[in-house]
């Protein structure tokens, strides 16, 4: 089972990267801000992040579980595939 | 359910379907009657009050289709339109060839314009760079040309089929209010044929490489349904397809509401062949298995 640190951890590495990545000058990205609002994710960024997921918890993401509400947010996107990727792997 | 191929198969045989090339499709007959019925019907189902009905010109400069971000989105469906070259040598080497025809092919002129992939393209053009103080609808239908190759199929996947369109162009609000509507009539619609709907999530074959991503996105956002109609107990054909570009088209044509931001835009399709298709898949190729289409047209309001 993944812990409570692990997850946190996940959440805090997930929010740099997006801040790296996404967040345009002057705004901050936290672990509720909603990542489909505005145009913070384009075809490419969406695929990254895709990527990035998929790396930090090693475990590929079938196209059935890309849906809105599962990438919501920083917090949702840990919920959603850190809990699924500890279910299988360990 | 009569088998696609089968209805195919009778609808050539007595010479009612026919093909000019792969995907061009001719109809004449009780079934080119039944195609005019449709699109009658489904006409008179895009329009009513406040809805523009425009005529467009049959092919769309490359321009503007570059304008539209086509050409990272769907090139591989693309048919230009070219004409032959005017200069001497090429026309007197394609009248003295063996074959004339298969002379053409070097003798043309560069393509300035495309012969349109869809519809609505014209509308976002001709309103390009301006501000529009109030939202609008418009219909229009033609001729879309998409080349998908191996997929052709007569009827269902052509490479020449009839669109017709009504886009919305307006607020956020606008579109979605316009979509869901849309969404309803067009069921109603179906089942008034007899055919039973479904509506479901889709996305673009977007061209790679952000093409995963597009498909993704759209997908994710839910900005494009289809209407499926059933063509056996597994499969389904999309007759229909409603789509929220959100301020996409604004932004690429320079197209502004009276607040000064880019508009928001959605269109609805109907590909006509397609309803032709599901309907003598419910019915038969025969006219006299064909029920009588009646009041299938919802009267109140329009979109």
């Amino acid at each position: 089972m993944r812990t409570t640190v692990d997850r946190e951890r996940f959440i805090y590495e997930l929010v740099a990267w997006l801040e790296r990545r996404l967040a345009p000058p002057g705004m901050t990205i936290t672990p509720t801000t909603v990542l489909f609002e505005g145009r913070l994710i384009d075809s490419v960024r969406i695929l990254e992040l895709i990527a990035w997921v998929e790396r930090a918890t090693d475990r590929q993401i079938p196209d059935s579980r890309i849906v809105m509400d599962n990438f919501r947010t920083a917090e949702r996107i840990a919920d959603v595939f850190l809990e699924e990727a500890g279910n299988v792997a360990d | 359910m009569w088998p696609t191929d089968e209805v195919i198969r009778a609808l050539t045989e007595r010479g009612d379907l026919w093909q000019s090339a792969p995907g061009v499709t001719g109809l004449r007959g009780s079934v080119g009657s039944l195609c005019e019925e449709l699109e009658r019907a489904i006409g008179a189902l895009l329009v009513g009050e406040g809805i523009e009905e425009w005529r467009v010109p049959p092919a769309i400069p490359l321009e503007a289709l570059e304008r539209a971000d086509y050409f990272t989105s769907f090139p591989q469906w693309l048919t230009v339109a070219a004409h032959l070259d005017a200069d001497v040598e090429k026309m007197e080497m394609v009248a003295t060839a063996a074959s004339p025809a298969r002379a053409c092919s070097r003798a043309l002129a560069p393509a300035e314009v495309a012969l349109m992939p869809a519809v609505c393209y014209h509308v976002y053009a001709a309103l390009a760079d301006r501000v529009l103080p109030a939202a609008r609808r418009v219909a229009v239908r033609g001729t879309c040309w998409r080349h998908e190759g191996e997929r052709l199929a007569p009827l269902e996947r052509g490479w020449a089929f009839t669109m017709l369109e009504v886009v919305c162009l307006g607020s956020p609000a606008d579109v979605e209010e316009f979509l869901s509507c849309g969404v309803q009539r067009a069921t109603d619609f179906a089942g008034a044929l007899g055919l039973p709907a479904t509506v479901a999530d889709a996305s673009d074959p977007f061209f790679a490489p952000t093409g995963r991503g597009k498909a993704l996105l759209q997908r994710m956002k839910r900005l494009k349904r289809e209407l499926l109609l059933p063509l056996d107990a597994e499969r389904g054909i999309a007759a229909a397809s409603f789509n929220d570009h959100q301020t996409f088209f604004g932004e690429s044509f320079g197209i502004f509401g009276a607040d000064g931001a880019p508009i928001s835009t959605g269109c609805i399709a109907f590909g006509i062949e397609r309803w032709v298709l599901a309907w003598l898949a419910a019915y038969g190729p025969e006219p006299d298995g064909w029920p009588v289409m009646n009041n299938v047209v919802p009267t109140n309001g329009g979109y």
